[in-house]
């Protein structure tokens, strides 16, 4: 791929991924009326002091692909083991692993892309724990993930995510993943480790990306609207965090700011 | 031995102050199979991101890493499977540098990599390491095993290539890799280093083997703690 189609790529990409995505997909809204999820009903008892937290990745060089352009070379495919932490997603990791240490953590979740089980390292070389990939936490394939990252078509992805949010769960880009897939691979591995560990006081990690946190917490937490969430996506190394309260599973902070 | 010595070095400008040092993954599940309580057909395949690191593993990651923590380093390489990637970044945390993973560092394989790991037979294993030994580099377990041939072929010209790309700096140059794979590669790429010699001296998990250039030759200097012939 030359330099000219990589920028083209990577402008698409900050526009639909960036500080962008708001204006992006408001203006695709326009006229069409966001909805609110029906969470998954998931009556629990929880200890008070049981948080659930979802981490997005550090900075890789999925983040930055004009840095790893090579010219005539398709980008990797996202399968496998590729795009890892760049020299500022390592010192965000770091950072990350220094925030948590001294948290009760009672378990680390991750997506296996080499971008989250850097991340969970990170963290879990802080505490002393161990990570489990969860195949089920992996990103929004836009593309099937065994094909290079430069044949995404970026305006179809904006579209689709503009389908899920005013409710249209089946909208996909040709290859990629519906919402209700996504949904149908994110869910189970969430609420099922949730049931696990909610009896206990402490906190439960997940490391995801930023459009399948995105996509799927909406229906998780009854009090986010996937309109709100997809326009306002986990930076790198962000953090959304929830809790029980009185049997009903809410988010209590985006990253520092409050859910919507 | 004397092909080996100088020849594929030919061209590299050396520092003086330039270290190599090979670092065998930490514990993984991979190593406690049995413990893992899978029927035997189900076991993952080796390839995607299969057998995390251990508890255990975890620890001596820490240790490796603390080893190294007061050293110069030049940059961290690594097997991109996961057990080497998590001791990898073990590594290159406490340095503040990015991790840069390699398909052509991957373990030996001795059944499709795609394949359950189950699926591998260890009279089969046995049976093709002998003939590696006699001399029969071509041998290979059926079911999609490597041959010794096609493990030099992939494994060598990568290392050739990262050192000759970080040979004219001074520091430690990290490579995390596997058992197998570095005790048959090392023996092509250090000058000192026999196959006879590997074969008594494993690595366990988290060994490292350390070397230099000398004369113009990369010379074992460490083989973890036992003095190299």
């Amino acid at each position: 791929m030359n330099r000219v189609a990589v920028d083209r790529v990577e402008i698409s990409r900050r526009r639909l991924l960036g500080t962008g995505i708001g204006a992006a997909i408001g203006g695709l809204l326009r006229g069409e009326r966001a909805v609110r999820a029906q969470p998954v009903a998931t009556p629990m008892a929880a200890h008070p002091d049981f948080r659930v937290r979802f981490v997005r990745h550090a900075e890789s060089e999925i983040n930055v692909l004009r840095t790893i352009d090579v010219p005539g070379q398709p980008l990797p495919p996202d399968s496998g083991v590729t795009y890892p932490l760049t020299q500022l997603g390592v010192e965000q990791a770091i950072a990350l692993g220094d925030a948590l240490r001294d948290d009760p953590i009672l378990a680390i979740v991750s997506s296996p892309r080499l971008r989250c089980t850097q991340t969970a390292d990170a963290i879990a070389f802080a505490k002393g724990m161990t990570i489990e990939p969860a195949p089920g936490l992996v990103e929004v394939a836009f593309v099937d993930p065994e094909a290079s990252m430069s044949t995404i078509d970026y305006v179809a992805a904006l579209q689709t995510m503009t389908g899920w949010m005013v409710g249209d769960r089946a909208a996909h880009t040709p290859g990629g993943e519906s919402l209700d897939q996504v949904l149908a691979r994110v869910l189970p591995v969430v609420t099922e480790t949730i049931a696990q560990y909610a009896a206990q006081p402490g906190d439960l990690l997940f490391v995801s990306h930023s459009i399948t946190l995105s996509a799927a917490l909406p229906h998780l937490f009854e009090n986010l609207s996937p309109a709100w969430t997809l326009m306002n996506v986990l930076p790198n190394a962000g953090i959304a965090t929830g809790g029980s309260v009185e049997g009903r599973l809410l988010c209590t902070d985006w990253n520092g700011n409050p859910p919507g | 031995m004397s092909d080996r010595a100088g020849q594929q070095w030919d061209g590299i400008e050396e520092n003086p102050a330039f270290r190599i040092c090979f670092v065998r993954h930490a514990e993984s599940e991979i190593n406690i199979m049995p413990e893992l309580e899978i029927p035997r057909h189900a076991l993952p395949p080796d390839s995607g991101v299969t057998y995390p690191l251990t508890r255990k593993g975890m620890q001596q990651a820490s240790a490796i890493a603390q080893r190294l923590a007061g050293e110069r380093l030049i940059a961290v390489y690594s097997s991109t499977r996961m057990r080497c990637v998590q001791t990898a970044t073990a590594i290159a945390l406490p340095h503040e540098i990015p991790v840069r993973p390699m398909d052509d560092l991957v373990e030996i394989a001795f059944v499709d990599p795609a394949a359950s790991m189950g699926m591998i037979e260890e009279d089969d294993v046995r049976a093709v390491m002998g003939r590696w030994q006699a001399g029969d580099i071509d041998a290979a377990t059926p079911g999609g095993g490597e041959s010794l041939r096609e493990v030099f072929q992939r494994f060598l010209p990568a290392m050739r290539e990262i050192i000759a790309k970080h040979a004219g700096q001074e520091g430690t140059l990290v490579i995390v890799a596997h058992g197998g794979v570095l005790a048959s590669g090392l023996t092509q790429l250090f000058a000192n280093i026999t196959p006879e010699f590997v074969l008594g001296h494993m690595f366990d998990n988290t060994a490292t083997a350390t070397g230099a250039f000398v004369d113009g030759a990369l010379v074992c200097t460490d083989w973890h703690g036992v003095p190299p012939e």
